[in-house]
């Protein structure tokens, strides 16, 4: 999979150099959108099915529902500091971290109503998120305990870093990760244009 | 993006109250991987198209990760922050 989202990108790119006409941008942009609300819709109607769920996430300690929102907060924070370096404006390195790892909607949604480069830097971060978190999730169940281990994964926590999480982490640990994830990607859509909301008016 | 916020509600109700049969989630699955493909291959012509980013790509790669692992420490430390403080309430809560 990983390889095709590569080339998809990388022949998205030489598609938009050398092949689609200016004209034609405009189309592209419009049907994106449409393109986004199906696979919205086909996540929504996933997690929607899992009867179960409400009922096994009322089983766990009430601090655990916590956790996805010390997450998002926890990742904003770190991007806008290490932005430092950077120095890009803060809202834009928050709206960059607040793809939590989901590398499609938020190189996309960034790409489509804000700009293309952001869009590209966003798809690139969370891309590498995601790597980081398959890379990192087995030291950090060990040294700094299970359920810090749910915490580089964000979005990713509820499908792609879920069998990782579980295999170093306790059965618990994992229904909080899955229900982490889950929060966390019902949050991108809605807080993501908020913050380039906000970053347009700067 | 009320579009995108209202395919999402829609999907969660959909599902709910009418969950897809095995075949139609299989189905959904490859409509959703063909969906990722194809905003991705858009998302690519954006960029493409766009010289400006076209002449950032090797600096792109560098923010990329400061970012990416600014946002995995921070998190990292966030829950960690917050599990503390929870034993560290929880012993006092005892002890009271």
């Amino acid at each position: 999979m990983s390889i095709t989202i590569i080339a998809a990108v990388l022949f998205g790119i030489l598609c938009g150099k050398f092949v689609i006409s200016p004209g034609l941008l405009p189309l592209i942009e419009g049907s994106a959108e449409w393109i986004l609300a199906v696979m919205l819709f086909v996540v929504g109607m996933d997690l929607g099915k899992n009867k179960d769920l409400a009922h096994q996430v009322r089983s766990l300690p009430k601090a655990a529902l916590a956790v996805p929102f010390l997450i998002a907060g926890g990742s904003i924070a770190g991007a806008v500091l290490a932005n430092l370096v950077l120095g890009l404006p803060p809202l834009e390195a928050a709206a960059v971290a607040s793809g939590f790892g989901w590398y499609s909607l938020s190189g996309v949604l960034i790409a489509e109503t804000y700009d293309t480069s952001l869009g590209a830097l966003a798809f690139l971060a969370n891309v590498l998120r995601e790597v980081i978190a398959i890379l990192i999730i087995p030291s950090v169940a060990a040294k700094l305990g299970w359920l810090s281990a749910v915490a580089p994964g964000g979005a990713t926590t509820m499908d792609v870093t879920l069998p990782i999480i579980s295999r170093h982490t306790s059965p618990q640990v994992t229904l909080i990760a899955f229900y982490s994830g889950i929060t966390l990607t019902l949050l991108v859509p809605i807080l993501l244009p908020i913050i380039l909301h906000w970053a347009a008016l700067v | 993006m009320t579009l995108l916020v209202a395919a999402l509600i829609l999907g969660l109700i959909v599902g709910r109250f009418f969950p897809p049969s095995p075949q139609v989630a299989r189905f959904s699955g490859h409509v959703n991987s063909a969906a990722l493909i194809l905003l991705l291959f858009t998302m690519g012509i954006r960029i493409g198209a766009d010289p400006a980013t076209m002449e950032n790509i090797p600096r792109l790669g560098t923010r990329a990760l400061i970012l990416a692992v600014g946002a995995v420490a921070g998190s990292i430390g966030a829950v960690n922050a917050g599990s503390a403080l929870y034993r560290k309430l929880r012993r006092e809560g005892g002890r009271a």
